[in-house]
């Protein structure tokens, strides 16, 4: 048994519970990287540094023992420091992007890599629910979008880019499922394609929806603009299919702004007409260039979401991690060895640079909570890009490997699998020669890696 | 010895103040109680003979001439601790200590010392030999336990420490080569003997190896407190070749450099400490004006760097990322906010890694930063004061030049053409910056910029 106290508060735990144990119990919450349950401390990630005020020594929480009469911080600068200063390190040798070069450069930041992993193993529906997600006007944007993410293919420099605007344009009609109902209500002004998207959007976290414009025809400026490419009947489904989904659509009518502002939990501003100043008030502007205003309308509703939610919004500046650019040597195995997956399709030739755990991967959050923007500077060279290996059901990207030891300790624990080689800068993950792993066991190391060094070959769903 | 108890034994070394002269300076009595007083059926004594620092040699020096002075001492410490295993864990790279440690513990098993009644007592104490791993790591004492367990050489963090929870789980005496020499010294002298040597806190001779710019190097043993310019002038001879002393790095690549403006420190434990460095293993290189500090930070890093086992993110990346922002600026490429970073990395190295090895790392850079830094800025601007940095320096002939040809016989790269009884003349795109022509120049025609 141990009293201590943790940020002041004071906290009784058994013997032999550690300081992570300790924050638990006092309510501090502390990062860690390399620690599950099952596999017990590793003290490599030291991201759960804190501070033991008696001896003044930093310590890892998810080793450190608590002893009686400690005095521990988890939260001062100095701590808050050394972890931000640990996690720039471990982005230092970090090669892997969080997302796509493609998906960067796309404007509306549609998930193209797991767009076309779910075409190339057939499921053409569940494409065509990402690409409603992400773009909202995806046959629209098809036509009048000049496809800046083939510029950006990493396929171009080993051989020609993925036609990623034909792959997408071949889907067919794929509604993505609304959340349950919230309850709220929020406003659109203007009906154009920002308007549009930020509707759906919002219809999508599950808000009810409103969208007004004094024009009678909902997008009309992009029907002018691009006559000749967009056939009128082709945008008109696509309005009709945000409009059957649940946004009610209120045009040809002189809109009162400060009434849809007094009705309305949150009100997006799309038109260029001034709007009341209240904290309930969010912009989504429409550009000249339609996935422009595509990505304004989801992000005012992303803001007008996390407002009614009263959460801060944080998606838009998450944190990115980026290889850079491949040297002439690499190029070669970095495009055979992203090839997984043996398909014939266009869509299969994609190299899937994206990153399979862009969603829960542990070190991209920290990095996003302490305040790390990118593009980190390595102050090294960047460590060589490693072959990608396949594991069964499971893809080991080394270059995102953190070096933890999660999977080398359920490996031991297992009686054999994954395992250390090398030491220093080259310490890495490996099987040793000869050796294997079962599909249960890539899956569960898999499940524990805290970073997408190893991920399921489907990826996750971004939100 | 036959008559003592081991409760005497621990007063006894208690008295003489001895303190572990592996690095950190541990007082030993304190530390036989602690493994003394765990609990445990078995309890192992470890000697610590995997001496990797750079330059450093008196372990073995000891384990080679001296073995049974170290085997003695550790059969003390089993009746001190109630010891009932050794293990002597020798550098594999130590091939004559090996076999010289071996025949000792032959030689003793032979004569009886070990088995079930040692030293008159009712305890069974025995000593096997173990070479070590091959890495600078497993010098630290929960790596060096890793590797005699099978695993790999990596340290986990203390506490718990060996002597509570150390081989296999049972109390261990972890103890450095020089430490255990000792002890049978001050058995048999008393401990008033050795306590009368040193200084206050630090009682007794440290073993230093002596090098760089003295008339005279090598293994000297000094009384703690003794002060770095006796050591440098009275022992050492003073500077070579009549220059000036700029500093002294002491502790190898885990201890610091001392300026010259600080020569009068007297070399104790609390002292180097203090001044950031650190007794380390016994490194003692000096330092004259023509040395440069960052070429030295670089150089000692770069041997803890290559020796990092890469468990833990602040000493495997951040150790690679100092080095490469010292290398930059030994080739003339560092940028305005190099200082800066080295240092916040260096700082972030030494508070957060998991063990001593990264935890110490730094002290080079961050004791030459203290001192020197005028030398870190001026290589930013693309100079290095030592003339020292190949990058940044340049090689000419002065006018004083009498033609002998010397110069040209000894150029490797074939940058100065053979011109006799005239002056000589460097070509400066095919000069290596060796420095041979400087040292050969016999009236000194040569100049560095």
């Amino acid at each position: 048994m141990a009293r201590l106290r943790i940020d002041n508060v004071e906290v009784e735990v058994g013997a032999g519970a550690t300081l992570l144990d300790a924050a638990a119990k006092a309510g501090a919450e502390i990062p860690t990287l390399c620690y599950t349950r099952q596999t017990g401390a590793q003290a490599s990630c030291m991201v759960c540094v804190v501070k033991d005020a008696g001896s003044g020594r930093m310590l890892p929480a998810c080793s450190a023992k608590a002893e009686d009469g400690m005095e521990v911080d988890t939260r001062g600068d100095e701590v808050a420091g050394l972890r931000r200063e640990t996690l720039l390190m471990l982005l230092s040798e970090h090669v892997g992007d969080c997302e796509a070069p493609c998906t960067r450069i796309c404007p509306a930041s549609l998930d193209i890599p797991g767009l076309l992993r779910l075409m190339s193993g057939g499921d053409e529906s569940g494409a065509a629910r990402v690409a409603q997600r992400d773009l909202v006007f995806p046959a629209t944007l098809c036509r009048v979008c000049g496809a800046p993410c083939e510029k950006g293919c990493r396929r171009a420099q080993y051989d020609a880019p993925v036609g990623i605007r034909a792959c997408h344009a071949a889907l067919g009609e794929g509604m993505p499922e609304r959340a349950e109902g919230s309850g709220k209500t929020v406003g659109v002004i203007g009906a154009g394609l920002a308007g549009l998207s930020a509707a759906f959007t919002s219809l999508l976290r599950g808000h009810a929806c409103r969208v007004y414009d004094e024009a009678p025809v909902a997008c009309s400026s992009v029907r002018v603009r691009y006559a000749q490419q967009l056939p009128a009947e082709i945008l008109d489904a696509e309005v009709e299919s945000i409009r059957r989904m649940g946004a009610e659509l209120m045009l040809g009518r002189a809109v009162d702004a400060a009434g849809v502002v007094s009705t309305c939990d949150a009100v997006i501003v799309a038109c260029d007409a001034g709007a009341p100043v209240a904290a309930n008030v969010f912009r989504a502007d429409e550009h000249a260039m339609p996935a422009r205003s595509v990505a304004n309308g989801k992000a005012g509703a992303r803001a007008a979401e996390a407002f009614l939610r009263g959460q801060q919004d944080q998606s838009s500046r998450r944190y990115n991690s980026v290889i850079g650019k491949l040297r002439p040597e690499e190029i070669h195995a970095y495009g055979v060895t992203r090839l997984v997956d043996d398909a014939t399709s266009e869509a299969g030739r994609c190299l899937g640079c994206d990153c399979r755990k862009a969603v829960s991967c542990k070190l991209r959050q920290h990095a996003d909570r302490y305040g790390i923007r990118g593009p980190v500077k390595r102050h090294m060279d960047r460590p060589a890009i490693a072959a990608i290996e396949v594991l069964g059901p499971v893809l080991f990207e080394p270059g995102k490997c953190v070096k933890c030891g999660i999977c080398v300790e359920l490996s031991r624990q297992s009686g054999g699998g994954l395992t250390f080689a090398g030491r220093g800068l080259d310490t890495r993950v490996e099987l040793p020669p000869g050796g294997r792993i079962s599909d249960d066991l890539a899956m569960r190391c898999a499940e524990a890696c805290p970073t997408g060094a190893l991920a399921v070959r489907a990826g996750e769903e971004r939100p | 010895m036959r008559e003592m108890s081991a409760e005497d034994v621990i007063g006894l070394i208690d008295r003489s103040g001895l303190r572990g002269r592996g690095g950190a300076g541990f007082f030993t009595a304190r530390k036989w109680r602690e493994v003394r007083n765990a609990p445990g059926e078995v309890k192992y004594i470890i000697c610590n003979g995997d001496e990797g620092d750079p330059g450093a040699f008196m372990d073995r020096m000891t384990l080679e001439s001296y073995p049974f002075r170290v085997i003695e001492g550790m059969l003390i410490a089993a009746v001190a601790t109630g010891a009932t295993r050794g293990i002597c864990y020798i550098r594999a790279e130590y091939p004559l200590a090996v076999s010289r440690v071996r025949a000792a513990l032959e030689t003793c098993g032979g004569a009886g010392y070990f088995g079930g009644r040692i030293l008159g007592k009712g305890q069974e104490f025995s000593v096997e030999l173990r070479e070590g791993a091959g890495a600078f790591i497993c010098g630290e004492e929960s790596a060096l336990i890793a590797t005699l367990e099978g695993r790999r050489p990596t340290p986990s963090l203390r506490p718990p420490y060996p002597a509570h929870q150390g081989l296999h789980g049972y109390p261990t005496l972890v103890s450095n080569v020089e430490t255990l020499a000792f002890v049978p010294w001050i058995v048999r002298h008393g401990p008033d003997a050795f306590a009368e040597i040193g200084t206050d806190r630090s009682r007794g001779t440290k073993v230093f190896a002596l090098a760089g710019k003295v008339l005279r190097g090598g293994l000297i043993e000094v009384p703690m407190g003794t002060t770095v310019r006796e050591i440098v002038e009275e022992i050492g001879g003073g500077v070579a070749e009549g220059r000036r002393l700029k500093a002294v790095q002491i502790g190898g690549p885990s201890g610091g450099c001392i300026p010259e403006s600080l020569a009068d420190l007297p070399v104790d434990y609390e002292s180097l400490t203090e001044a950031g460095a650190m007794m380390g293993s016994g490194g003692f290189v000096v330092l004259d004006d023509r040395d440069c500090i960052v070429e030295m930070s670089r150089y000692f890093l770069s041997f803890t760097q290559i020796e990092s086992c890469g468990k833990c993110t602040p000493c495997r990346v951040g150790t690679k990322q100092m080095l490469e922002i010292l290398e930059r600026l030994c080739e003339g490429r560092g940028s305005g906010e190099d200082i800066e970073v080295l240092e916040r990395l260096a700082v972030t190295v030494k508070r957060n890694s998991l063990c001593g090895l990264g935890r110490t790392a730094p002290n080079p850079v961050l004791t030459s930063l203290k001192y020197f830094r005028d030398e870190f800025d001026a290589h930013i601007n693309g100079k290095c004061p030592a003339k020292k940095c190949k990058a940044l320096i340049t090689y000419s002939i002065k006018e004083d030049c009498i033609g002998c040809t010397k110069c040209a016989q000894q150029c490797p790269a074939g940058a100065i053409g053979m011109k006799p009884y005239e002056v000589h003349e460097i070509d400066a795109v095919k000069c290596v910056r060796c420095g041979g022509c400087f040292d050969v120049c016999p009236v000194d025609a040569v100049e560095v910029n």
